[in-house]
């Protein structure tokens, strides 16, 4: 189980995650849903390794991952919101690299690299360097590179960012069966109705605190409101958005 | 601006679909591009460095017109001061070609520049005014500092020999602007026109292979040129005296170099009338109008091509043949039996292999040992036939090679590749991180240290005979593995993925004691080969001490060094005051 207690991340004096608590059991997908800046990305960097939290801790089975990050990272697979790889390696050797990096052996590791690009379609370009890459072919890679050591834990920050249709349902359709294998899953996301689809419990983060931590299902029926869609838009965007889309018209016309 | 004003401006933008605001905002651009660069992302840091740059400049006039005009407080100048001109513009076009090679890549937009400007009504003649516009600057900036001291030490030194008159001085400070910046013109349009022609005639890859292995070579060139004619007197005067003697006796052949074309310009400014002189000028002055209309021409119709090669993806790099792939695969068995260590050392492989601005700074201290190898040595090298009674600069000629090499390795690989990317390194982060030093190590020795030595043998050959050159050879080797070890000592990072603050204020404040430092131990350990060549029995004693000296090194490392040290991913800036205990 993988436990968030009282996570803070201070920039200067300005919180961006203020005293986040939740936890995740295996076969979970946690939904974690904010708007722009409400700290979802940070909270998964601190995750991920990638940001010291000011204060608070992270628990995986009990332990404080601080004591042991590499024990930790191991058994993590992470997509970042920012596809940024070395544009100079060719897919291929991204996925070596990763692989290596994990301590996976040569040859389960080129093996799995070629199936992986293989399954999403990328064989052909396995030799062009990532800097000629779409967006949708890093997220590709990105994707294999979390999953080629067979994570514990994966965290996904958008992770549908510049894929396609088919590759976006297959994605959903992955999530699932990871979940069935009883891995622990954070996937955050701006598209509430795939979220809504794959998550077995949201948490909804504005302005670095946690709004909502519940499944779909209770809070329809605590806020008595149909769909995600509509309890994100009570309980964060306060904001009229037709008059915005009023004033954006306007201003063009000025 | 009065109403009128503002109205005549606002048609004029209306009538030029406001080109000359775009031409302005695009100069400044370009401008600020020029000097814009992944080593000093920070503006005011780039400012700062632009600074002294332009400070360094001023002082290397200042310098060159003491150490060249000086001369003329006590001896008259009859006319043969067109010498010392040609020495002052030859240096500043060398200065300048140097600093084009180092901003080739920003010569003509980039692939970001067509991306962010091509969607945007901006027309093609206006990127290319602004393009030129922003050399013209550039140019501008660089002749003002070279100008700004050596003006007045030409106008101390000269003029009075013509006439004690203020127009006289003016005359000779006017000539003396004006042939600097004609001069150093000529070699930015030469440079423009040597990469546009390169883009017109070469096709996207062979351009950049082609481009990369001139600009290395050209780099090499200029640094050791520069270092010559800054630091050895007796060349530089030998430099002089070759230019005298061709005077008397084929002047027209002086035509060929184009320092020349700008020193004749010089002379006719401040009234000299010789024949030699005029066709000079008028060489020189001609040269710029063709390169400058080659250049357009070049520009324009290189245009489409351009963005062709900036845009296209680069595609598939043609993957390693089956024997290849085996050799690889048999080398990471046998050197580097660790996931890790497989993954650190092929990132700093290919990483090397793809980076050109890592290559060229690599180049760049391969130049400066070059530099003072014709200084120490010069024919030395030719002339020796025996390595006991070599002179001592022939001996260690390679260990400072070498010694460039590795600290240019290691200088590079201080400086991230993408370093948004090393993220990946960071999560990817095991417990025991001996295994990525040891990759670090082993790249060292991999990448440069071997490959010198197995050059290094050959020359050696042909020089002395095969035997020779083997002991030469592997005493060379012992002693880069030792410097590869003291320069990769307690080494905390990831090749090309560790974030770095500029600043090396601990090296400004130490490279005295520094220099003193490598200067003794090369000339000792070019004694000690010497003496060694002399009692060829004594060679296994040096070897194995070596040997013993590095395992030690090595185990140190391993043992006790590796275990304590934590990777670092961003390095912490300097503090602003060091001192030699700091």
């Amino acid at each position: 189980m993988l436990e968030l207690r009282g996570i803070t991340k201070k920039y200067n004096v300005f919180p961006a995650v203020d005293h986040v608590s939740f936890t995740v059991s295996p076969g979970e997908v946690l939904g974690y849903l904010g708007p722009n800046g409400a700290g979802k990305s940070t909270t998964i960097k601190i995750l991920a390794g990638l940001l010291e939290p000011t204060s608070g801790e992270v628990l995986f089975d009990g332990f404080d991952v601080r004591r042991d990050p590499a024990r930790f990272k191991r058994r993590l697979g992470y997509v970042p919101e920012q596809s940024e790889i070395y544009p100079h390696l060719s897919g291929l050797e991204y996925l070596l690299l990763v692989g290596r990096l994990r301590g996976l052996p040569e040859a389960r590791l080129w093996e799995k690299a070629r199936d992986f690009l293989r399954v999403f379609g990328l064989d052909g370009d396995r030799d062009t360097p990532v800097g000629a890459y779409s967006k949708g072919m890093r997220q590709k890679v990105l994707i294999s590179a979390a999953l080629l050591h067979d994570p514990d834990i994966l965290l996904l920050d958008e992770p549908l960012s510049g894929l396609d249709v088919t590759t976006s349902m297959i994605l959903r359709d992955l999530v699932r069966r990871l979940a069935d294998e009883k891995k622990v899953i954070i996937y955050s996301s701006h598209v509430l109705e795939v979220t809504e689809k794959i998550c077995t419990k949201v948490i909804i983060l504005d302005k670095g605190r946690v709004v909502a931590n519940d499944s779909v299902e209770n809070l329809r029926v605590l806020m008595h409101l149909p769909s995600l869609v509509e309890i994100f838009s009570q309980l964060v965007a306060q904001e009229d958005t037709d008059a915005v889309a009023r004033d954006i018209v306007g201003v063009m016309g000025n | 601006m009065s109403l009128n004003g503002r109205l005549g401006f606002e048609a004029l933008m209306r009538r030029t679909r406001g080109r000359p605001r775009q031409v302005l905002v695009l100069t400044r651009h370009f401008f600020n591009r020029l000097f814009q660069n992944e080593i000093i992302p920070f503006e005011d840091q780039m400012k700062e460095k632009l600074f002294t740059v332009l400070a360094v400049l001023a002082a290397v006039g200042w310098v060159l017109t003491n150490t060249l005009f000086s001369q003329y407080m006590f001896v008259e100048d009859f006319g043969q001061s067109w010498m010392e001109k040609f020495a002052f513009l030859a240096v500043f076009m060398t200065i300048l070609a140097f600093a084009v090679l180092l901003e080739w890549d920003v010569l003509f937009p980039d692939a970001r520049d067509h991306l962010n400007l091509r969607p945007l009504p901006v027309k093609p003649s206006t990127l290319f005014t602004a393009k030129f516009l922003s050399f013209l600057a550039f140019v501008g900036l660089f002749s003002a500092a070279a100008n700004a001291l050596s003006v007045f030490g030409v106008a101390f030194f000269l003029p009075k020999w013509t006439g004690d008159s203020l127009t006289a001085l003016l005359r000779y400070m006017g000539a003396h602007i004006l042939a600097t910046t004609a001069a150093l013109l000529f070699v930015f349009l030469f440079f423009l026109f040597l990469q546009a022609a390169l883009l017109a005639v070469l096709g996207g890859r062979a351009f950049r292979a082609v481009a990369l292995t001139l600009r290395l070579g050209l780099a090499v060139a200029c640094v050791a040129l520069i270092l010559v004619a800054l630091v050895d007197p007796v060349t530089l005067s030998k430099g002089l005296e070759f230019l005298k003697a061709r005077r008397g006796t084929r002047p027209s052949s002086l035509l060929l170099f184009p320092p020349m074309w700008f020193a004749s310009l010089y002379e006719v400014l401040i009234g000299r009338s010789e024949a030699l002189y005029a066709a000079g000028a008028r060489v020189g002055l001609g040269s710029i109008l063709v390169l400058g209309a080659a250049d357009f021409l070049a520009m324009s119709f290189g245009f489409r091509k351009h963005i062709r090669k900036s845009l296209e993806v680069r595609k598939s790099r043609r993957p390693l043949s089956r024997l290849g792939t085996r050799a690889s695969g048999v080398f990471d068995r046998a050197v580097l039996p660790l996931p890790v260590e497989k993954a650190v050392f092929h990132f700093a492989a290919k990483t090397l292999r793809a980076s050109a601005g890592h290559k060229v700074r690599l180049a760049g201290y391969l130049a400066f040992g070059l530099g003072l190898l014709l200084l120490s040595t010069g024919t030395r090298i030719l002339e020796a036939r025996d390595p006991s009674t070599a002179h001592l600069n022939v001996l260690s000629a390679p260990i400072v090679l070498g010694f460039f090499l590795i600290l240019g390795l290691r200088s590079g690989m201080n400086i991230p590749f993408g370093p948004e990317a090393n993220w990946v390194f960071r999560l990817t982060e095991g417990s025991d991180r001996n295994p990525y030093f040891i990759a670090v190590r082993k790249a060292v020795v991999f990448l440069v240290i071997l490959p010198f030595a197995a050059l290094l043998w050959p020359v050696h050959a042909w020089l002395w005979g095969g035997g020779p050159a083997a002991l030469h050879t592997a005493y060379v080797l012992a002693w880069m593995l030792l410097a590869g070890q003291a320069a990769f000592w307690r080494f905390s990072r990831i090749p090309y993925a560790c974030l770095v603050v500029p600043g090396k204020a601990k090296l400004q404040a130490r490279w005295l004691p520094y220099v003193i430092g490598f200067f003794v131990a090369v000339s000792a350990i070019g004694t000690l080969e010497r003496s060694l060549f002399r009692h060829p029995g004594r060679f296994p004693v040096f070897f194995l001490a070596a040997a013993a000296v590095l395992a030690g090194l090595e185990f140190v490392q391993r043992r006790y060094i590796g275990p304590k040290l934590a990777l670092v991913y961003v390095e912490e800036p300097e503090p602003i005051m060091v001192t030699l205990g700091g």
